[in-house]
């Protein structure tokens, strides 16, 4: 009887009453499938780990066990990974990685679809991954379809420093790749307010038209619990339509965002798919939700069923609420007024100092200050707005505003939120991207020689193209030298030994940008950091210090009494505590194979991946690392810029769906209010511009709030790590377009309100 | 004027009554003193600065009565205009109308069911299912 009369009563709400209903069946489906793409990332992630634990190779120390001998290799190459594992096969029984039949041979390389597609276009790439095409992995051992992965068979002698491989798949798991870490709590965060705000509105749609028909109800004698029933049987039908739509929508949404990488990574959309069993409880869960919410807020209309008339009291202003605003606002500001160098030197700790902790409390403390400071700031605009002198249609929006203020404040908020997040998330992103990737004028290369098994190889690698190059060795362990940064930790700095530096002057001078007049090719240096020099942490002349050699023994020197005095900071990869310069291009004879070479490169386009493929063309299985690359916080800043802008992206959607939503259902309210209105005289434009003036002017006010806010939090973050001493404008280029989008938004909800056919039979007619 | 008061809910009564007046241009001295003068005829000085939404549907619909003649028409139609009220407060809008008629000659075309209203106006016309069945 219940499911009938629900039925029958959804049915008979005419034309309106239809579009409600559609309005809110279309909103719970948009929210399931937000909330399903949330919940689907953790199993995505947990099934990247699980590739990642089936591929990893697993060692073996026992020499007669070992199956295959390999080297693994993280790259970067043009900003994306390429995981590179280099392999030769010492037993005919090798076992296969997940995604293979069987292992490459020598000169046979099997890669990844995405990497095979890239071969064919990239011949520098073709250097870093030798070998003819015999297979492509397939996808159990490939984190996703755009993943650059390769195994490149190979002999073992070509293989620098090799490890010994039984099987594939580790046994004792695999750690989350920390690129991805609250990931799925980031997106969470970001998407689910708003899926919850959105389905709030959509749930509370026509809210009053529905208390007085239940309260009508009640009235002819149906029993209250009956009629919650019913109000809740109505909405169950309207949620479990909705979560229909919902996992339709979200199986066709799901593979699109598992290809688009606007998470930062790809995946297989099989792996994130929504089961029967799952669907079936989302359709519960959901529909009982709807129920939840369709019968909440009568209880108290269901209770005094002839109390329909509206209070519309003002509600009181309470202007402590503005407090906790001006605090945080005053706790963001602190970091933006100090001195800069005060800033770098606090800031260089390793964990965030005292004024690092006040600032981050200064962003919380702003933002949900600024959200209590909503009430009474539109007070005050409502009061301004309402003054006697005005022309009625603002008199009339200050006083709407004034009563009404507690859905603006809903959706004004989600909005903010939102945008205040991209403001502050921009700041933070910029930091992450710029320690993760730094734009720089040049770029230090070094190769390991011990990684590069044939002698004429290693020799070749000198001549690679750089701008600037320099050969470094560390001397066996030094005793009785004091080369130490630091009192306390003098003993361990001891045991380590001196780096001999092997560098032209001229390279020496252009790295260094000093003139270093004294140096002369052919000469051996102490080379002394400018901070150190006469301190008892300097190299101390006259001692002797040995380094290894390949064949012969031991060569020695003495520290000379000259020197070369760089300043603290510079390009030159050397300890901080300084070493001894040979100057020249030529190495002691026979130096041993824990030589590095050092490159400066050019930051030009492209230098950086010809560097390496050159590097490759000599030794493919050569490491090459690029010290200003971090691999996983590139893809830390990736994966996080991803994630921060799908979250804005689908949560400022919501909350402006919601908005909009919420202003066609204020709309159907008031129309036979902005009827009479009309038949009193009011022009339509006129009404018109108050709904405007009532809707646009709390989100101007919320929205200037938010931005400053957010140009202030995002600015602390980038000053908080010494990334940005002068004001960063990209934290207002992130939030406005949101803002502008935003307002268009309300602006045009608000003019949606007051409809073009407004007839006065409407007031006769429901 | 509507068979339900249709006020402007966040408006007090003054300035629900006093909307027209604006609408058309009148100075404010001039409307406020309008608007004291219906606010006294109909009985509203305790309620006049409440809100419309928070008023009883008796003086909702005498304050709509008071916004509908406050410009003056030429002519009013009013559909149950006092369809709502009790006796005293039906006589208090009914004294408004006449004078209105008396001393600005409008014309006021009036439909009721209650003939103890209909016996105050100067021509009657009797309808029954649409049709025109006696004028007097």
């Amino acid at each position: 009887m219940m499911l009938r009369l629900a039925l029958r009563l959804m049915r008979g709400g005419g034309r309106s009453g239809m579009v409600r209903l559609a309005l809110m069946i279309v909103g719970i489906a948009v929210g399931v499938i937000a909330a399903a793409l949330v919940a689907a990332m953790p199993g995505v992630l947990a099934d990247r780990e699980q590739v990642l634990a089936a591929r990893a190779p697993l060692l073996v120390e026992n020499p007669d066990a070992v199956r295959f001998l390999f080297a693994q290799y993280d790259d970067v190459w043009r900003g994306e990974r390429l995981g590179r594992i280099f392999l030769a096969q010492v037993a005919g029984d090798a076992p296969a990685p997940p995604g293979l039949k069987a292992l490459p041979q020598p000169g046979e390389i099997m890669v990844s679809p995405a990497l095979a597609r890239l071969l064919t276009t990239d011949r520098d790439l073709a250097e870093l991954v030798p070998g003819r095409v015999v297979a492509t992995i397939e996808a159990p051992g490939l984190l996703g379809p755009d993943e650059l992965y390769a195994y490149v068979g190979t002999t073992k002698d070509a293989i620098g420093d090799p490890h010994q491989g039984l099987a594939f798949g580790s046994r004792d798991g695999f750690a989350l790749e920390k690129q991805h870490a609250g990931l799925p709590q980031g997106l969470a965060l970001l998407v689910l307010p708003p899926v919850a705000l959105y389905l709030v509105v959509c749930g509370r749609l026509a809210a009053t038209t529905r208390a007085r028909r239940y309260a009508a109800l009640r009235l002819l004698g149906l029993r209250r619990d009956r009629t919650l029933a019913l109000a809740a049987t109505e909405a169950a039908i309207a949620g479990g339509i909705g979560a229909v739509l919902g996992l339709a929508g979200f199986a066709v949404a799901q593979p699109v965002l598992a290809g688009s990488g606007v998470l930062g990574f790809t995946w297989y959309p099989e792996r994130a798919a929504m089961g029967p069993v799952v669907s079936i409880l989302v359709f519960i869960v959901v529909a009982a939700a709807a129920a939840a919410l369709g019968a909440m807020g009568l209880r108290e209309s269901l209770r005094r069923p002839l109390s329909g008339r509206r209070g519309l009291v003002e509600p009181r202003a309470r202007w402590w609420l503005v407090l906790p605003l001006i605090l945080g606002l005053g706790m963001l500001a602190q970091p933006m007024m100090m001195r800069p160098d005060r800033i770098g030197e606090a800031t260089r700790l390793p964990m965030p100092d005292a004024s690092a902790w006040l600032a981050m409390a200064g962003i919380a403390l702003a933002i949900g200050g600024a959200l209590l400071a909503i009430r009474p700031l539109l007070a005050a605009t409502s009061r301004v707005l309402s003054h006697a002198r005005l022309p009625y249609p603002l008199r009339l929006a200050g006083r709407q505003l004034a009563v009404e203020p507690g859905s603006t404040i809903r959706l004004v908020a989600g909005l903010s939120l939102i945008v205040l997040v991209a403001g502050v998330g921009s700041g933070l992103l910029e930091d992450l991207g710029r320690r993760a990737a730094p734009t720089l004028t040049s770029y230090e290369a070094s190769v390991i020689g011990a990684q590069i098994a044939d002698p004429g190889s290693r020799e070749k690698i000198g001549d690679l193209p750089a701008e600037y190059r320099w050969t470094m060795q560390r001397s066996q362990v030094v005793d009785n030298v004091s080369v130490v940064t630091e009192p306390t930790v003098s003993q361990s700095i001891d045991m380590i030994g001196v780096e001999l530096v092997v560098v032209e002057c001229a390279h020496l001078r252009a790295i260094t940008q000093q003139p270093l007049s004294n140096c002369r090719d052919g000469s051996l240096y102490r080379l002394l950091p400018q901070h150190l020099v006469g301190t008892p942490y300097e190299i101390p002349a006259g001692k002797t210090i040995s380094f290894g050699t390949e064949s012969a023994g031991p060569f020695n020197l003495q520290t000379p009494q000259d020197a070369l005095v760089i300043p603290q900071d510079n390009p030159f990869a050397v300890d901080t505590f300084g070493g001894l310069v040979l100057t020249g291009s030529q190495s002691p004879t026979g130096w041993n194979h824990d030589v590095r070479m050092h490159f400066l490169i050019s930051g030009s386009p492209g230098k950086v991946e010809e560097f390496k493929a050159a590097a490759a063309a000599i030794a493919p299985s050569a490491p090459v690392k690029i010290y200003a690359e971090n691999l996983q916080m590139l893809e830390a800043a990736r994966n996080q810029r991803g994630v921060l802008d799908f979250g804005v992206m689908v949560g400022f959607v919501l909350a402006a769906l919601a908005f909009a939503i919420a202003a066609v259902d204020r709309g159907m309210e008031r129309r036979r209010s902005v009827t009479s209105l009309v038949v009193l005289g009011m022009r339509i434009q006129a009404i018109r511009v108050t709904q405007v003036v009532q809707v646009c002017v709390p989100v101007v006010v919320t929205l200037t709030l938010v931005m400053l806010i957010g140009h202030l939090g995002g600015n602390v973050a980038l000053r908080l790590n010494d990334m940005q001493r002068e004001w960063y404008s990209g934290t207002i280029g992130a939030m406005a377009p949101l803002l502008l989008v935003a307002f268009v938004t309300a602006l045009v909800a608000a003019a949606m309100v007051v409809g073009r056919r407004l007839r006065p039979e409407d007031l006769r007619q429901e | 004027m509507f068979q339900f008061a249709e006020l402007v809910p966040e408006l007090t009564l003054r300035e629900n009554i006093a909307l027209p007046l604006e609408l058309i241009g009148v100075k404010r001295k001039d409307r406020d003193a309008r608007v004291e003068e219906l606010v006294e005829a109909l009985g509203l000085r305790e309620h006049a600065d409440r809100r419309a939404a928070q008023v009883s549907g008796g003086q909702a619909q005498r304050a709509a009565i008071a916004r509908g003649i406050a410009h003056k028409p030429k002519v009013v139609f009013a559909d149950e205009p006092t369809g709502a009220l009790d006796s005293d407060n039906g006589k208090l809008v009914l004294d408004a109308f006449l004078a209105l008629a008396r001393h600005n000659g409008t014309a006021i075309l009036l439909v009721t069911h209650d003939h103890t209203v209909a016996e105050w106006a100067d021509r009657v016309l009797t309808m029954r299912d649409g049709r025109t069945v006696e004028s007097s």
